[in-house]
């Protein structure tokens, strides 16, 4: 282990000083954990604003009931499920299911130009394939892959076993391997042509 | 390793690459640099209150909560002691009629009424009226 990661304070030091009211300390958790409450958000509701709302409403709410943290080192875990619940609420408030959505993506701030032209086909069809995972896949998915979790990490977050973590992210990367392999232009298409 | 499985192996690499970086599409803060500055800016000042709630209740002593809770308390017991006062003095019967049982009536003196007044109900100034039958 480094001594940078030594350094790092842990979960439980950071929950402890939130909890006395430590604007460093939250606003460090926040850091922390941003992009994964973000991630989790998005897999669930689908569209970026809500996504941003859902996270950031969910570190709101922790911070208030941060005393129902009953494990602090568990941080993390307690805390993407409070930003499932809020998401899962924004569904039914907004009824988001039910209306025909520009994908994340898309709303994500600003692409540039050549970025979208790169990155659209492929993240339509991307997003296509995301939608028809369950739920629990596509949040697995985005922590592995977008986030650079490991397996050890998903599953003590979620809360899951680490083979159950393993073969949802390998049965949706299966779908979205053969969603990206209709896509004219993807790698097998240009090894056959060589 | 077999020719073919290297190949299949470096396809799925090539494909789970093209996954990752489709997948950065979804990252807000990958064309916007400052995008998870400003959101981390968002929730810590949105916390703020909450925050100063919390270093408040940290600083205090067991006394000062007493005391703080006293401050809140002893106003608000005075304040409801004097309401009841008040309903209680208001709720309290002045001079209304007096309700008495049949046997009460019978060995009570009804000062000022002679009996044909009293045995008559339409008398005017009947003190009399029956108001309930219970058995």
């Amino acid at each position: 282990m480094s001594s940078q990661q030594q350094d790092k304070p842990t979960d439980r030091e950071l929950v402890r000083q939130a909890r006395e009211g430590d604007a460093v300390a939250f606003g460090l958790l926040v850091r922390r954990y941003q992009r994964p409450a973000y991630a989790v958000a998005l897999s669930v509701v689908g569209r970026h604003e809500d996504a941003e709302d859902a996270a950031q409403e969910a570190f709101l709410v922790a911070l208030e009931r941060l005393e129902e943290c009953r494990n602090p080192d568990r941080f993390g875990g307690w805390l993407l499920t409070i930003v499932r619940n809020r998401s899962k609420n924004l569904i039914r408030r907004e009824s988001l299911r039910e209306t025909d959505e520009v994908p994340p993506g898309a709303r994500s701030k600003m692409p540039t130009p050549d970025r979208v032209t790169e990155t659209s086909e492929l993240r339509d069809l991307l997003e296509e394939a995301m939608r028809e995972l369950p739920e629990v896949q596509r949040e697995i998915v985005m922590l592995h892959d977008l986030e650079g979790w490991k397996h050890r990490e998903i599953a003590e977050r979620l809360d899951l076993p680490p083979g159950t973590v393993r073969s949802h992210l390998h049965f949706a990367r299966k779908a979205l391997r053969k969603a990206l392999q209709d896509l004219p232009g993807a790698p097998r298409a240009k090894r056959k042509a060589r | 390793m077999s020719h073919r499985m290297e190949h299949a192996m470096t396809e799925g690499l090539d494909v789970d690459m093209q996954i990752h970086g489709a997948l950065r599409a979804f990252d807000p803060g990958a064309d916007d640099p400052g995008y998870w500055t400003r959101f981390g800016d968002v929730v810590v000042s949105g916390a703020t209150q909450e925050l100063a709630r919390r270093r408040m209740l940290a600083s205090m002593t067991v006394s000062e909560v007493l005391i703080g809770w006293a401050r809140t308390l002893v106003p608000t017991a005075l304040v409801a002691a004097a309401f009841a006062g008040l309903v209680l003095m208001k709720g309290a019967p002045t001079q209304g009629p007096a309700t008495l049982g049949i046997e009460e009536l019978l060995v009570s003196e009804l000062q000022g009424f002679t009996i044909p007044q009293i045995s008559s109900p339409d008398a005017p100034g009947n003190p009399i009226t029956l108001t309930a039958e219970m058995f």
